[in-house]
């Protein structure tokens, strides 16, 4: 779903309201962007709080959540970055964490989708991402033209990407 | 850049195996373009979950060692097998009950107390062969 065309209110009781009605959707985009959950909840504080420095700047003409969610894609990169000038730790981002709920939630959902796609796509879409084959690889071992792979790889992720309700 | 060429870019930035948030100008578009962000926020992730939930290439079941019941059934098949199989002995011919020809040879010394006798079988043991047994005798006149 699109970001709403929710405008932002100007007092700070309803700004307050506003941030919290709108903070479940931001936490979910940030969970599909960070490397771990606590990651997202420590950009998800720093969104809210700078959302809440920068009220006071905010044109209330424009879209709120859409602010918001651009807001917090940036406090993502700022973290990223900070992230990757931080020395590597023995038990960092890379340590194996237990498999949660939505770790197995994602994995159903993505092999469902895995399983509409046509059987082209979705081998070159393993080969690819999976087992590592280079696209000439894929090329000479599917007889196609390097061409066709890509467009068949690009189709598949596109695919891979939609939602549900969003048709062909 | 328009949304076609984002995706045209990002498509790009993926096949080379880079990461699209490594990428200053996709991440500039995106960020100016929040409404695209849980679009491509789910590809990015839906992409990483891919090796977890690529079907699992059928694995050969390791072998079982064999129970010992197993093992004491294929023993009593291997018997009934070499049993069957075996190459078995001519069966023995019955014992021959007749006898196939006799003769009785008499010997009657003038001088002498008793008379002998020379008795002479044959007795067929097997298939072409014969066997010849001589008895003597002797009775008193």
């Amino acid at each position: 779903m699109a970001p709403g065309s929710v405008h932002l209110p100007t007092d700070e009781t309803a700004f307050a309201t506003f941030l919290h009605a709108t903070q479940g959707r931001v936490l979910a985009l940030l969970r599909r962007l960070c490397a771990s959950e606590a990651d997202a909840d420590d950009v998800l504080q720093e969104t809210l709080a700078k959302a809440w420095r920068l009220r006071a700047a905010f044109d209330a003409r424009r879209n709120g959540e859409a602010w918001l969610l651009q807001a917090a894609f940036r406090c993502f990169c700022d973290h990223r970055e900070r992230r990757r000038k931080q020395p590597p730790t023995i038990a960092g981002d890379d340590a194996e964490a237990p498999v949660s709920a939505c770790a197995l939630e994602l994995r159903d959902e993505v092999r469902h989708r895995l399983a509409a796609l046509a059987p082209i796509e979705r081998d070159l879409l393993l080969g690819f991402h999976v087992h590592d084959l280079s696209l000439r690889d894929l090329a000479a071992r599917y007889g196609l033209p390097l061409n066709t792979v890509k467009s068949h790889l690009h189709r598949a992720r596109t695919r891979l990407q939609r939602e549900h309700h969003e048709r062909d | 850049m328009n949304e076609t060429e984002f995706a045209t870019a990002l498509h790009a930035c993926l096949d080379a195996r880079r990461d699209p948030l490594d990428d200053a100008a996709l991440c500039s578009w995106l960020a100016e373009h929040p409404e695209q962000l849980e679009s491509f926020a789910a590809l990015r992730q839906r992409l990483a979950a891919l090796p977890a939930a690529a079907p699992v290439a059928p694995v050969a079941r390791a072998r079982r060692r064999p129970t010992t019941l197993q093992l004491a059934g294929a023993a009593v098949l291997a018997a009934g097998v070499l049993a069957v199989a075996w190459p078995r002995p001519e069966p023995a011919l019955p014992p021959v009950r007749g006898i196939l020809a006799a003769s009785l040879e008499e010997q009657r010394p003038l001088a002498g107390a008793a008379v002998s006798f020379t008795l002479r079988q044959g007795w067929r043991i097997a298939p072409g062969a014969v066997l010849e047994t001589y008895e003597t005798r002797s009775q008193l006149r």
